[in-house]
């Protein structure tokens, strides 16, 4: 039987550019090529793409003006029925190849492939793609959505306030923003939309919430108060049902530095502490995204009616979303009254979280997470074919 | 010769998974393979002679002494269904014990294993005709031993080295041994797994091993070379292993 075609994407215009990449490479590499053919598409930060075996090498990256001959700039072309891809090339010689995928592989962080904007892209397409559906990337990735989506399920979540920066002044006067924040210090300040910790503080003061937002600001739109949880301790769990029936991971404590865990807890902590500096480029197992953090499965410390809240919070809201993939859910938790909130969900977690499926029972390997989400993306469009079958029955136009 | 039982096998299980490390490398690098077996297997790891927490010998071994010993270990333990799983020059002592040994290996998978010649270039051939040459005339004016020499003059395999004299000739003695007479007396199932990327145990010594041990089954990963095949390969490893688990028993 032919392999079905499969293209990875990964990178776009998103603050989480980098980790994509690393997403993306990792996935490339672990997917089953006896049953999938693989090739990466990039999408750069201009909103450039790319394909080509060089883009395998994390050497390459950045793009510089030099490209490896292997490297190669493409169109994605929409308008002719399904959505295909071909070559950027100039000159008399040019030679537009034209090449279709049997569906996308999706290895976006935040911007604008997380956020169910690249979902949408690849429906009106009619390209079969993994993870969320469209609506969930776009309630998940937005914390106040997310929020009111909890509330009408009866998960707890923080109360919040959410600033707005102004759209029509460069300049702005953040005190006058901030002065509306009721909520007893400390604090936590995080953008609205961005995902891996990029730019969460916890504020004990005024003067560091001004600075907080202003920081939020240059990132986001939108910035998010929430009461800052004493004694936090941070618990994560996926779901899933590209297995059939709805699962949960285990659940894991990550461990971290500070009080919250931070942007550089996740990726700047890993391996042996190289990191990508000044063009150095490490190898997987020096820097691999969330898998530098450490963390604690199963942590001893959770009773079992605390676990039971977790999974069954986590599949309602799944459920009520009418969830894909394998999101990964995170909680948070005051350690010395118990209490629990649902905090943020990751349509597409670091890594795609498997090592919660690699230690979960019964433990699920990197490559049957890949290969299950992969037959998700097919079965999801098969059925939207069969929903459309019956197009012809409610033309008004007649066929000539 | 040190041996690791995983600490979550139980006795009760009904075969037994042996497995066999690279040069240059002990147990640790397969423990992580190991684990993801540890519910359905009694799983074993051994450091080689000269490898790990293992001493080094005192004579040159070759690599069908280093076959003995591990059968001497085999032995040792209750009967079960044994299968092997090997990486890289692993995969030349797993061989041997097949041939010789082969009421003790119900069957074997062969990650990245040499044991076939090497195909090399007309280039390559005149290069290590004159490395090898010049290094005669130096080694006689300066009155060194090989093995000094080609460590001073950063010649010779990183294997090679960064061996100890006693391991560099154990090395060179199994490189230059052909093991296709012996993989064409294997009997048991094989699984060979190899890497497009690998340039230390190509592709086709894959296909050849293929041609030559009847009934075995070869997969290629496009994406990995000779370690990957281990760590950002991993998984895939081990659902063809799972799979060839499933088809032997």
């Amino acid at each position: 039987m032919a392999r079905k075609k499969i293209a990875v994407f990964f990178g776009e215009r998103s603050f989480e550019h980098d980790i994509s990449i690393l997403t993306g490479l990792q996935a490339i590499k672990v997917i089953d090529q006896t049953k999938f053919e693989t090739f990466p598409i990039y999408v750069d930060l201009e909103r450039n793409w790319w394909t080509g075996e060089g883009l395998l090498n994390q050497s390459n990256y950045p793009l510089g003006k030099k490209l490896p001959k292997d490297i190669r700039r493409v169109r994605f072309v929409v308008g002719e029925g399904k959505g295909y891809i071909e070559t950027v090339s100039k000159g008399i010689f040019r030679n537009n190849n034209r090449e279709y995928f049997d569906a996308a592989f999706l290895a976006f962080h935040g911007d604008f492939g997380e956020t169910g904007a690249f979902q949408g892209l690849m429906e009106s397409s009619g390209i079969p793609y993994t993870g969320c559906r469209m609506l969930a990337s776009t309630v998940f990735m937005n914390k106040v959505t997310t929020k009111q989506i909890c509330r009408s399920l009866g998960i707890p979540v923080l109360p919040e306030i959410i600033l707005e920066r102004p759209e029509d002044k460069v300049f702005f006067d953040v005190k006058e923003i901030t002065k509306g924040v009721d909520l007893p210090f400390p604090l936590c300040v995080k953008p609205l939309h961005l995902g891996s910790s990029i730019a969460v503080s916890k504020v004990t003061t005024k003067e560091e919430l001004d600075s907080a937002v202003i920081k939020v600001f240059a990132l986001d739109n939108q910035a998010i108060i929430e009461p800052f949880v004493e004694n936090l301790e941070e618990y994560n769990i996926s779901v899933t049902r590209v297995f059939g029936e709805i699962r949960c991971s285990v659940i894991e404590r990550p461990t971290r530095k500070n009080s919250i865990l931070a942007f550089s807890d996740k990726y700047q902590s890993g391996g042996k502490g190289k990191g990508i500096k000044g063009g150095k480029v490490c190898s997987f197992s020096e820097l691999n995204g969330l898998l530098g953090l450490s963390r604690e499965y199963n942590p001893g410390e959770l009773t079992s009616e605390q676990r039971e809240k977790i999974i069954s919070w986590s599949k309602a809201l799944f459920l009520a979303m009418d969830g894909r993939g394998e999101p990964r859910i995170d909680f948070l938790c005051n350690s010395k009254t118990g209490e629990l909130w649902l905090g943020e969900v990751n349509p597409i977690p670091g890594s795609f979280g498997y090592y919660l499926w690699e230690n979960s029972d019964p433990k699920i390997n990197f490559t049957k997470l890949l290969t299950g989400l992969i037959e998700e993306a097919f079965k999801e469009a098969g059925k939207k074919s069969l929903a459309y079958g019956t197009l012809k029955d409610n033309r008004i136009f007649e066929d000539k | 010769m040190y041996t690791l039982k995983l600490k979550g096998s139980s006795d009760k299980l009904s075969f037994r998974l042996v497995w066999l490390h690279g040069w240059g490398q002990s147990h640790k690098a397969l423990v992580p393979l190991a684990e993801y077996f540890d519910d359905v297997a009694e799983n074993y790891l051994v450091d080689f002679p000269g490898f790990g927490f293992s001493s080094e010998p005192k004579e040159v071994l070759d690599t069908e002494d280093y076959a003995d010993i591990l059968a001497d270990f085999l032995s040792t333990l209750p009967f079960k269904d044994t299968i092997l799983v090997s990486h890289s020059f692993g995969g030349r002592v797993a061989i041997e014990l097949a041939f010789k040994y082969p009421h003790l290996v119900k069957g074997m998978v062969l990650i990245s294993s040499p044991g076939l010649p090497l195909k090399r270039s007309i280039f390559f051939k005149i290069k290590a005709f004159f490395i090898k040459k010049m290094s005669q005339v130096i080694r006689f004016f300066l009155c060194l031993k090989r093995h000094s020499l080609l460590g001073k003059l950063k010649l010779g395999s990183i294997d090679y080295r960064e061996a100890t004299p006693m391991m560099r000739k154990i090395l060179v003695k199994a490189v230059n041994k052909d093991l296709s007479v012996r993989a064409m007396q294997i009997s048991c199932p094989v699984l060979l797994l190899y890497g497009s990327k690998d340039t230390a145990t190509p592709p086709y010594i894959g296909q050849r091993f293929k041609e030559l041990i009847k009934g075995s089954k070869y997969i290629e990963f496009p994406l990995h070379d000779h370690y990957t095949i281990l760590t950002s390969g991993k998984s895939l490893v081990e659902n063809q292993i799972e799979e060839f688990l499933a088809e032997i028993r």
